[in-house]
């Protein structure tokens, strides 16, 4: 009947709502690829005009903390030389891609400092000289422009923030007060000034007028996917390249052997035909957890690990595959293959002339489903890796970069994303051979 | 194609069969062989780390002995089952549900048959990872979202919750598997033909008598297909599990709990079990192991092929 | 009782496509009425409506006297033998019959008296245990009709039941349901895109065409007298034969002038319609109404070319040229013709139809 009713009204709200949980991982780590550092937790997707920072904590009257920041594409190392550390060298650590940062306690007072990568002495070309002032005060210090740089001298609180251009700028504080901020300066610093604070720890936080662009910048950037990519320990782009290789030699290895072992199954009438079928599709019903010991045992004693082929080669022998090509091929009407053979075609001509073209479709379809399956095969490039290996694939470089003890969401999100958007991809292209793929192989009765 | 096979073309079709055997042979059959040769040795003191497979000593049956007293074994066994009970009945139901609503001639239909089916070619462990994100407690999405409705996820998430970290695994999973039973169910229901269910209507059933005496009944084979599949992940459960668990301790056996005296992963389902074997080579073990879940999973499949009348 | 009328019952489908139009007839209690017409005219979508699978969008559909466009097909008490048969796949014979009878929680004594009742009837009681699938088509068509028989409905709706069986079998089952058609003694509405059938198990025949009914009559009345040059030449095999002719009144009669054919119609029957001089009209013969030439019937001789002989046995039929018109003849087995002769016929005029060019009515 065609009432375009209430009914299907329900039926497309019911769809929609499944459709957005089914797919939410996909929007989610699409989103969380593209927030800032430190962004990834917060629920904020659109810009507030007005925005409220982080609270800040000073210790009035106490030492306080410097963040000394260096950045470098190329450098293995980067030392500081400082007279806060009574000029001895110690290491930045660098666990922003291309970023090495550090954060130093130190009392208050005039320093200076210089930066050594990899053994040599970085020169300012401006000053030509290679050491830094670093002015501490009773409030947080760097050697580049942070967006608050209030101090406190003699019992006056200054309140500095580099705001974006626009007021108001307000200072929010532990107590309650709001105060105005002024400005911006030559610098586009907003001051402000509070005398009554006492010795001790003390909070306050920040609020400003933002423009809609220059709050999508905060909350957004693109910078995650480059330093993702380009990261020292976890090179996506290579374990990106690796997933393609072992998936696609998978597909192609899986669908050659599977096809020459289908068409014989199907069309060809051999000793022990059935007691092997019957082994195969015996084989179906067993876990594939079982193989994953000598599997693993035999890999080892062929010298496989840490390489293309043990990731590869075991899981070629695709039953499935098999029981798909078989039942493909079956339905070539037989007259073809005669008349072939009496145009004189060899055995293989057969096989490449007459069930290779014809089975094109079939043949499309089970590269896809390999290709994916090995995609998203974890377990298995998993032991067959070692940590340090050059041939990890996505899902296990992933993995250990979300063992490590600080765990960066954004960037892992961003890593994620060269996993997932291709298969996406290739899914929207190629929907129909997934989905013909799963009704053909799919339940007969 | 009945006559008896002569010589000539068994030499022919060997020749096509080769790559395939061979590669069969050493990596599924020869270690099916294998494993069970394994499960009778062990490594000891004397054992050459170098070449660990080939200096393991003969143990008998201690393997089997050692893993049946273990109580870890049975732990992950249960959960096994309590996982599959979790996740195959729901599989089912999602995605017939999903077959009965995308049934209908619908435009945008494809659309969403699509849609559902893409997660399910989606890598298990990103995902799974990426739903560690949106679980997280405080400041994960699904916080947020009930925050606004008045509720709160428990203090430590529902992944470090003993009680519920295995439940909301399942849940993941059959979100994100729900597309291939769908798919399924959709084609075996578009392939009963139209005037069944006019007869019926004539004949005097309704909505929900058509669906219990006519589309179910008829949908056996492939309910079956997912029973026997879904037992299969279920045993095989490692990437959802080793992507999603957390533990104070490090490991991956989820939030602990005590039970027979020991304390107990929630998450550590015999897969998980399996690995944790390995990863400690106890090979033996691991091998002994894997010989008793595949009778298992054998054991089962019959059974349900039994059980709902149904010839492979 | 079981009375069905149909009154102006129209059908459009969305995008304006106007499936039957404005059809009204009447049947009986008691009473074998065929619906026939060729593939797409419509038939099946009355049959539809009748039976609630389609939506009536205008006229009134009583059963008994009762208005039942929007009862559900359950309510109307009727049962319906489909094309391909529908039966339950996954059910037995027997509860393939019974199905209805539980749905409307049927004590199972009474189930099993009228499934068996009907097995009988039909000659399945050793087949109540099988599947659909292990039955031959015959059987099957034979369990579809079983289910409704055991429902003992007011009406039996048969959606052209014999156009999937083989042509032997056709026959067979053709004379099963006349003779079932006289046991039940049922109101039954068949639809079928086969004259034959129509003929021989109708006691009124309803012909549609393009969505519209032509003509509702018993079989012999529709074949003596149809209501227009569709009706004619679709009744009857092999079909009516028709001539383009045009009139010159002379002397008094009729008389018709084909390419190279020409007749005189004289009687009663002629004299009475007013035909203009040369008015176009076309000529309606039969083949079994043409002869050969013989003393008696010289008045309608026409010479025509023997092209093709088909022997059928107990008699042949002839394709005949008539300079560029070919009309085909049904002859005694012993005439003595020979391709690509010449040979003298005759038509019988008492039997002959003659039509209005242009609206393709019937004019005699």
């Amino acid at each position: 009947m065609e009432r375009y009713s209430l009914k299907s009204f329900f039926v497309y709200v019911a769809l929609s709502i499944g459709c957005l949980i089914a797919l939410l991982p996909l929007f989610w780590m699409l989103i969380i690829a593209c927030k800032q550092q430190g962004q990834a937790l917060k629920l904020e997707f659109l810009p507030e005009p007005i925005a409220i920072t982080a609270p800040y904590q000073i210790s009035i009257g106490k030492t306080n903390q410097v963040t000394l920041q260096y950045y470098s594409t190329s450098a293995q190392t980067i030392q500081v030389r400082a007279s806060f550390n009574k000029d001895q060298l110690f290491e930045m650590s660098n666990d922003r891609g291309n970023f090495w940062i550090n954060f130093y306690d130190i009392p208050v007072g005039e320093y200076e400092y210089e930066f050594i990568a990899d053994g040599i002495v970085i020169v300012n070309p401006e000053t030509k000289s290679s050491k830094t002032k670093l002015q501490v005060t009773e409030n947080l210090s760097s050697n580049i422009k942070l967006k608050n740089a209030s101090q406190s001298k003699d019992g006056v609180f200054t309140f500095r923030f580099l705001g974006s251009g626009q007021a108001p700028v307000k200072a929010l504080l532990q107590d309650g007060r709001e105060i105005n901020l002024t400005g911006p300066d030559s610098e586009g610093y907003f001051t402000g000034q509070v005398t009554d604070l006492k010795p001790g720890d003390f909070s306050y936080r920040f609020s400003y007028a933002r423009s809609f662009w220059d709050g999508i910048s905060e909350i957004y950037t693109y910078r995650n996917f480059v330093e993702i990519l380009f990261n020292r320990d976890f090179p996506f782009i290579k374990f990106f390249l690796n997933s393609l290789i072992v998936a696609s030699l998978s597909g192609f290895l899986t669908v050659s052997l599977c096809t020459m072992a289908g068409y014989v199954f199907a069309k060809k009438n051999f000793l022990g035909k059935r007691a092997l079928w019957s082994i195969f599709l015996g084989t179906m019903l067993v876990p594939g957890l079982i193989f994953m010991l000598p599997q693993f045992a035999i890999v080892t004693k062929l010298g496989w690990i840490n390489s293309y082929f043990g990731m590869v080669v075991p899981h070629v022998a695709n039953i499935f595959g098999l029981y798909l090509l078989r039942q493909y091929i079956e339905t070539i009407p037989d007259s073809l293959f005669e008349a072939a053979r009496i145009d004189g075609a060899s055995e293989w001509q057969l096989f490449t002339k007459v069930v290779i073209p014809l089975s094109m479709p079939i043949m499309l379809t089970l590269f896809l489903l390999v290709f994916v399956g090995q995609w998203s095969n974890f377990l298995w490039q998993y032991i067959t890796n070692t940590p340090d290996s050059a041939y990890r694939t996505l899902p296990v470089g992933l993995s250990l970069f979300k063992g490590q003890y600080d765990i960066r969401w954004e960037q892992m999100m961003a890593g994620a994303c060269f996993s997932i958007i291709p298969i996406t991809v290739l899914f929207v292209i190629a929907q129909r051979f997934f989905v013909q793929g799963m009704t053909s192989g799919g339940v007969k009765e | 194609m009945n006559t008896r096979p002569n010589l000539r073309e068994s030499l022919i079709s060997y020749i096509f069969l080769v790559p395939f055997l061979v590669v069969f042979i050493v990596f599924l059959g020869y270690p099916m062989l294998y494993s069970l040769y394994l499960s009778f040795r062990s490594t000891t003191f004397s054992t050459d780390w170098y070449n660990i497979f080939n200096s393991m000593e003969y143990v008998g049956l201690a393997n089997y002995r050692s893993l049946v007293l273990d109580t870890r074994f049975w732990w992950s066994l249960g959960l096994t089952l309590s996982y599959a009970v979790l996740t195959i009945p729901s599989s089912i139901a999602f995605g017939l549900w999903l077959a009965l609503l995308l049934n209908n001639k619908l435009k945008g239909v494809a659309f969403f048959r699509s849609a559902f089916y893409l997660p399910n070619v989606l890598d298990m462990y990103v995902v799974g990872t990426i739903w560690v994100l949106i679980l997280s407690p405080n400041y994960g999405l699904l916080d947020i979202v009930l925050s606004k409705i008045g509720l709160h996820l428990p203090e430590s998430g529902l992944l470090a919750n003993p009680y519920t970290a295995l439940a909301t695994i399942a849940a993941v999973v059959v979100i994100k598997g729900a597309g291939f039973g769908m798919i399924l169910f959709l084609s075996a229901i578009q392939n009963i033909s139209e005037s069944i269910y006019e007869a019926a209507d004539i004949d005097g059933a309704s909505w929900w008598q058509k669906l219990r005496y006519i589309t179910l009944p008829l949908l056996k084979p492939v309910i079956l297909f997912m029973i026997i599949t879904g037992t299969m992940s279920a045993i095989n459960a490692f990437t959802e599990i080793y992507a999603m668990a957390s533990s104070k301790y490090g490991g991956f056996g989820g939030p602990y709990i005590q039970f027979n005296g020991e304390s107990v992963g929630v998450t550590s389902l015999s897969g998980l079990y399996l690995y944790q074997l390995f990863e400690r080579a106890e090979y033996g073990k691991t091998a002994a192991f894997s010989y008793l879940l595949m009778i298992i999973a054998l054991i089962i499949s019959f059974a349900n092929a039994k059980l709902l009348k149904v010839d492979k | 009782m079981a009375q069905v009328e149909i009154k102006n019952l129209t059908k459009i489908y969305d995008g304006g496509v106007c499936a039957v139009k404005s059809a009204s007839f009447e049947v009986a209690d008691k009473e074998f009425v065929v619906l026939v017409g060729p593939s797409g005219c419509g038939k099946s979508t009355l049959l539809r409506m009748i039976a609630g699978l389609e939506s009536i969008s205008k006229g009134d559909l009583l059963i008994d006297g009762k208005r039942v466009n929007d009862l559900p097909s359950k309510d109307r008490d009727i049962a319906m033998v489909f094309q391909n048969y529908a039966l339950y796949p996954h059910l037995t014979v027997y509860e393939n019959m019974a199905f209805s009878l539980k749905l409307r929680n049927f004590p199972s004594n009474e189930i099993k008296a009228r499934v068996e009742e009907a097995a009988n009837i039909l000659g399945l009681s050793e087949y109540l245990s099988r599947k659909p699938r292990a039955l031959s088509g015959g059987q099957r068509q034979r369990v579809a009709v079983g289910r409704a028989i055991v429902r003992r409905p007011k009406v039996f709706l048969f959606d052209e039941p014999l156009s999937n069986l083989d042509a032997k079998m056709r026959v067979q089952t053709r004379v099963e349901l006349i003779k079932l058609h006289r046991q039940l003694q049922a109101t039954m509405i068949y639809v079928t895109h086969d004259q034959v059938e129509a003929m021989t198990m109708a006691d009124k025949i309803v012909v549609v065409m393009g969505g519209e009914i032509q003509q509702i009559a018993p079989p012999l009345k529709l074949y003596k007298n149809p209501a227009n040059k569709f009706v004619a030449g679709f009744i009857g095999s092999p079909a009516m034969n028709f001539l383009n002719c045009k009139c010159s009144k002379e002397s008094n009669n009729i008389v018709l002038k084909a390419e190279n054919f020409s007749t005189e119609l004289s009687g009663e029957k002629f004299s009475s319609l007013s035909l203009n001089s040369s008015q176009e009209v076309t000529l309606g013969i039969r083949p079994e109404d043409i002869n050969i030439a013989t003393s008696e019937n010289s008045n309608n001789i026409f010479l025509a070319n023997v092209e093709i002989i088909e022997q059928m046995g107990n008699e042949i039929f002839v394709q005949l040229s008539i300079d560029g018109y070919e009309i085909t003849a049904r002859l005694p087995a012993d005439a003595n013709l020979r391709v690509g002769e010449k040979g003298q016929f005759s038509f019988n005029k008492e039997k002959c139809h003659l039509f209005d060019p242009i609206s393709e009515k019937t004019l005699l």
